[in-house]
């Protein structure tokens, strides 16, 4: 329960309409896309940096815990008010302030929404490479905080690749910024910009965005190539980059996820091959061309069953359908869809298929696997009914299988979703010992009371959250 | 209050549990939905909603005012099942909440009235009796959006919003014979669904559509048992009434032998087509005897070729005419090509394409007057995009549209028609016949 004293406060920094306090309204901000929940106490919904400072010192002095919302979208739990409190909705500060032609950086507030980012650039002939699935309703505050990747991540990198600069409301409530608004280069001091990146609302509150920008490839061309087992998928991909080419993309399907693409796409994609790579390169137009013929060629020789290649933008399209519709067949097989991030090196990803299926066997769980072959990260895919608790404790223990054995192989908990709550407990595995306490002594000295996004990340303490 | 204590929703629960539990909290419903553009509160867009219900469905919550006024910010407008990655309706699922809320607290007395009094009553004619008294508050839009403001004890503003022409003295039935014949040997016997829109304020849509049908030689027949669609009721949660609204349009077409079922009323449409099927479980065919068409859907999938050939020749220049495709006719009927085609064939206009013109244009029965500051945001956009084309017509195919729209657009004193695309047809085959 929020004192009424710090409601009439807010109240007189937000308005009353901005603040929510209805059970119905708590309701529809305490879960993300995780389906994890817990009801917060209040809601603040803001506008600017200043109301975002001054609500920040009135809840640390009150003592109240506030945990900072873009869109909801995240897979990790990172916006759920674990511990009860505040939620603060940040998109509503969403204009985009600046977009320099000349220096390529674009200025925004952290609610605007990624595709539209993508679009306003794009209609001044510039390029904003990050995309993740969620592209059309993610906000860039969120995708900065997650670190967030996309399918375009091999060759052009995530998120953290593109910030130069942020605006920051520390836990304290000052303001600050980072890095440059500016200039795409400078170096003075630590990389606090950096530091912010991938924090997931646990260190401060981003209020302003700079990115850089780049131009657009000029030609691409795509391919869907088939193949009858996992392991020559994984060796074409690693042949491809032995071969010194970089695609924009290389995305990877399973046998599940192929049978529930035909059961509900009806594409004519084999029912019987084992696995599926939607290959995207681009460029400079003479470049694609000899690269595309090497590929093929690798392709081919490593033992495909056959290649697909689109001519025309229409093509292109409907071979993209197969990666496109992954997750929206595979969610339509049951009823809960808990979407995984488990990350490899590249050479690895045959292996981690095969454990994945064995534990699909071990705990009689449908999983399907899909995700991004060329940087190793893949998205095992459970599909169960929420409402079956036995189910749901096979979950639990599928999941923990599946990422110590990730880490074994070198690999890490997280390709792209953030580590949140889902995955705080797995932290100390993959980071030993020295790695979290430093991660825990960052988090004190910033956030000494623990009141900004607690217990997430670098939690001391394991939150259990139940299903909505 | 209350009229049961339990705290489940059997309507939710028989109808669409499983749309609700299948809802995986990933958000991409609010890239579309227009009221979550508005105001980017999670009661907008349809995850919120759907959680809500699901809080009602496990107990979680208990049904109140609050909670019906949230699942009443709804256009229903489908806009969140074309992003919904699992596939799912959710706009069905409000519609079926509402119709709980509406079980559980009975309607507030207003709704009831124009409910289930007027619309609910058995035929269209002696629904203007009423509506002629209320000429002045123009009731049909009353009847649509229950936009009676002053009683609601809202603003009248609204009223002055939304745009209706005079309602005529004599509604359309009245005016026309059950069975209309064609100059010729009848190529075909069509049924036409007139919908009170057409049947009180907008008369020159049903005449267009008739008389475009009888041009082309088909003998026309109108119903006379037929009534209200039942939509309005279906949106607000009255499903009572909307069944019998179903038994009577049934039994009116299934007196006449008939080849197709016409109509040209959007929302209607959807109603024949999706929502009848949804409550009987049988498809139009066995419901109401014959397959329904969207008159421009009719015209263009069967007719384009004739409509052609009795085109004006000489057309001296060309109006600009953009198009505006409503929610219910392009996302529930899947019919957006088909209008475009025939503004395409008529010489006295140049058809332009508006930005985003899926776009919902704000009107939603009961939401227009509980959201009116929304709704008239979203209609200004409309009326932005329609402006940018330079376009001095808006050709669309949905009466509610029609009343928002041009409101929208007289409010900016902007001279920019709005006319349904079969009337602004039936004007070029006039204009050939030298009439
Ligand atoms: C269908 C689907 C597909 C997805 N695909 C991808 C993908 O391909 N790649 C990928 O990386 N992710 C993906 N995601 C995950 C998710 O969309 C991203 O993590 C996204 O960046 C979250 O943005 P959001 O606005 O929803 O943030 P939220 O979920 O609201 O918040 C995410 C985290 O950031 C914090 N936060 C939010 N805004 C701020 C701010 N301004 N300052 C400080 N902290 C803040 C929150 O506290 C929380 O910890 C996908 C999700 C879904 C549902
Ligand atoms: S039907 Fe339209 S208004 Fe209603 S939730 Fe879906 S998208 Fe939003
Ligand atoms: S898009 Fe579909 S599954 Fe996703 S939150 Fe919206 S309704 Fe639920
Ligand atoms: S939807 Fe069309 S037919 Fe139905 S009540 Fe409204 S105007 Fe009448």
């Amino acid at each position: 329960m929020i004192d009424k004293n710090i409601i009439t406060e807010l109240e007189n920094i937000v308005g009353k309409s901005n603040v929510l306090t209805d059970p119905s309204d708590l309701m529809l901000y305490s879960y993300d896309a995780t389906q994890f929940y817990r009801v917060p106490d209040l809601v603040v919904v803001v506008h600017n940096s200043d109301e975002i400072s001054k609500i920040v010192k009135l809840t640390r002095k009150n003592n109240v815990n506030l945990y900072p919302r873009g869109s909801g979208t995240n897979l990790s739990g990172g916006s759920i008010p674990a511990d009860g409190g505040i939620v603060m909705e940040l998109n509503r500060l969403n204009k985009i302030l600046d977009i320099d032609v000349q220096n390529r950086i674009a200025v925004l507030e952290p609610g605007v929404v990624a595709a539209t980012l993508d679009a306003e650039v794009s209609k001044k002939g510039l390029f904003y490479p990050p995309d993740p699935g969620s592209i059309a309703v993610a906000t860039i505050g969120g995708c900065v905080a997650e670190g967030a990747g996309g399918l375009r991540a091999l060759k052009y990198g995530t998120t953290k690749d593109y910030i130069i600069g942020l605006e920051v409301v520390l836990p304290n409530g000052d303001i600050l910024q980072t890095g440059s608004l500016s200039t795409l280069k400078g170096s003075p001091g630590f990389d606090l910009t950096h530091l912010f990146v991938g924090s997931e609302g646990t260190l401060g509150i981003i209020t302003k965005i700079a990115v850089k920008l780049i131009y657009p490839a000029k030609a691409r061309k795509t391919f869907l190539v088939m193949y009858d087992s996992v392991g020559l998928a994984g060796t074409a991909v690693a042949k491809i980059i032995e071969n010194k080419i970089i695609p924009s993309t290389m995305e990877f399907l399973d046998k599940i996820t192929i049978n529930a693409v035909e059961d509900f796409k009806k594409i004519g994609l084999p029912r019987d091959i084992e696995a599926l790579l939607l290959i995207e390169i681009d460029g400079e137009t003479e470049d694609v061309e000899v690269s595309a013929k090497i590929l093929e060629d690798v392709c081919m020789k490593v033992g495909a069953r056959s290649i697909s290649v689109a001519k025309n933008d229409a093509q292109r399209l409907d071979l993209m359908e197969a990666r496109r519709s992954a997750l929206p067949v595979l969610a339509r097989l049951k009823p809960t869809t808990i979407l995984e991030d488990a990350t490899v090196p590249r050479s690895k990803v045959p292996e981690m298929l095969e454990k994945i299926h064995d534990i699909q066997g071990k705990y009689d769980l449908m999983i399907g696997s899909f995700g991004h072959a060329g940087d190793g990260n893949l998205h095992p895919t459970i599909l169960v009914d929420r409402r079956n608790k036995e189910e749901m404790k096979k979950v639990d223990m599928a999941i923990k299988e599946i990422f110590d054995y990730c880490i074994d192989l070198g690999g890490t908990l997280t390709g792209e979703h953030g580590i949140g709550i889902v995955k705080a407990p797995f932290m100390e595995k993959e980071f030993k010992k020295e790695g979290l306490s430093l991660f825990r002594d960052i988090k004190k000295a910033l956030d000494p009371d623990n009141k900004l996004n607690p217990n997430k990340v670098v939690g001391a303490k394991e939150v259990h959250l139940d299903y909505i | 209050m209350t009229t049961s204590n339990d705290n489940t929703l059997p309507l939710i629960e028989e109808y669409y549990e499983e749309q609700i539990i299948q809802c995986m909290k990933c958000g991409m419903c609010q890239s579309t939905c227009p009221v979550y553009y508005e105001d980017s509160l999670e009661t907008g867009c349809a995850r919120g909603k759907l959680a809500l219900s699901e809080a009602l469905l496990h107990g979680k919550l208990e049904p109140n005012h609050k909670i019906e006024m949230i699942f009443n910010k709804c256009l229903l407008c489908h806009a969140c099942a074309q992003a919904c990655p699992v596939g799912l309706s959710p706009d069905k699922v409000f519609a079926a909440a509402r119709a709980e809320m509406v079980k559980r607290y009975d309607m507030p007395w207003i709704k009831s009235v124009i409910y289930r009094k007027l619309l609910g009553q058995g035929k269209l004619s002696s629904l203007t009796g009423a509506i002629s008294l209320a000429n002045r508050l123009k009731l049909f839009s009353l009847a649509r959006s229950l936009s009676i403001p002053k009683m609601l004890g809202k603003s009248v503003e609204r009223l002055s919003f939304i745009d209706l022409p005079d309602i005529p003295s004599k509604p359309f039935m009245d005016r026309f014979p059950e069975v209309l014949e064609p100059k010729v040997k009848p190529i075909g016997t069509v049924g036409y669904f007139v919908g009170c829109a057409q049947n009180s304020v907008f008369q020159d849509v049903a005449e267009a559509s008739v008389n475009v049908l009888l041009s082309l030689g088909y003998r026309v027949i109108i119903p006379k048992g037929q009534g209200c669609c039942g939509f309005p009721h279906y949106g607000a949660g009255d499903f009572e009434t909307l069944k019998q609204k179903i038994a009577q349009n049934s039994s009116a077409f299934k007196k006449h032998k008939l080849d197709a079922i016409i109509i040209s009323c959007a929302t209607g449409g959807s109603g024949l087509k999706d929502v009848y099927p949804e409550i009987t479980k049988n498809d139009d065919i066995t419901t109401l005897g014959a397959k329904v068409y969207d008159i421009s859907e009719f015209l263009a999938q069967k007719h384009l070729k004739d409509l052609k050939k009795i085109m004006p020749k000489n057309t001296k220049e060309k109006i600009k005419v953009t198009y505006h495709d409503a929610c219910h006719l392009n996302r529930l009927q899947g019919v957006a090509s088909q209008p475009r085609d025939l503004l395409n064939i008529m010489p006295s206009y140049e058809f332009v394409e508006m930005e985003n013109s899926t776009k919902c244009c704000g009107e939603g029965g009961g939401f227009t007057v509980y959201y009116q500051e929304i709704s008239t945001n979203v209609a200004n956009r409309k009326r932005e995009t329609i402006k940018n084309t330079g376009a001095k017509i808006v050709a669309l195919g949905c009466p509610g549209c029609r009343a928002q729209i041009s409101g929208a657009l007289k409010q900016d004193g902007l001279n920019i028609d709005t006319r349904h695309t079969v009337c602004l047809l039936w004007d070029e085959i006039k204009k050939a016949n030298g009439k």
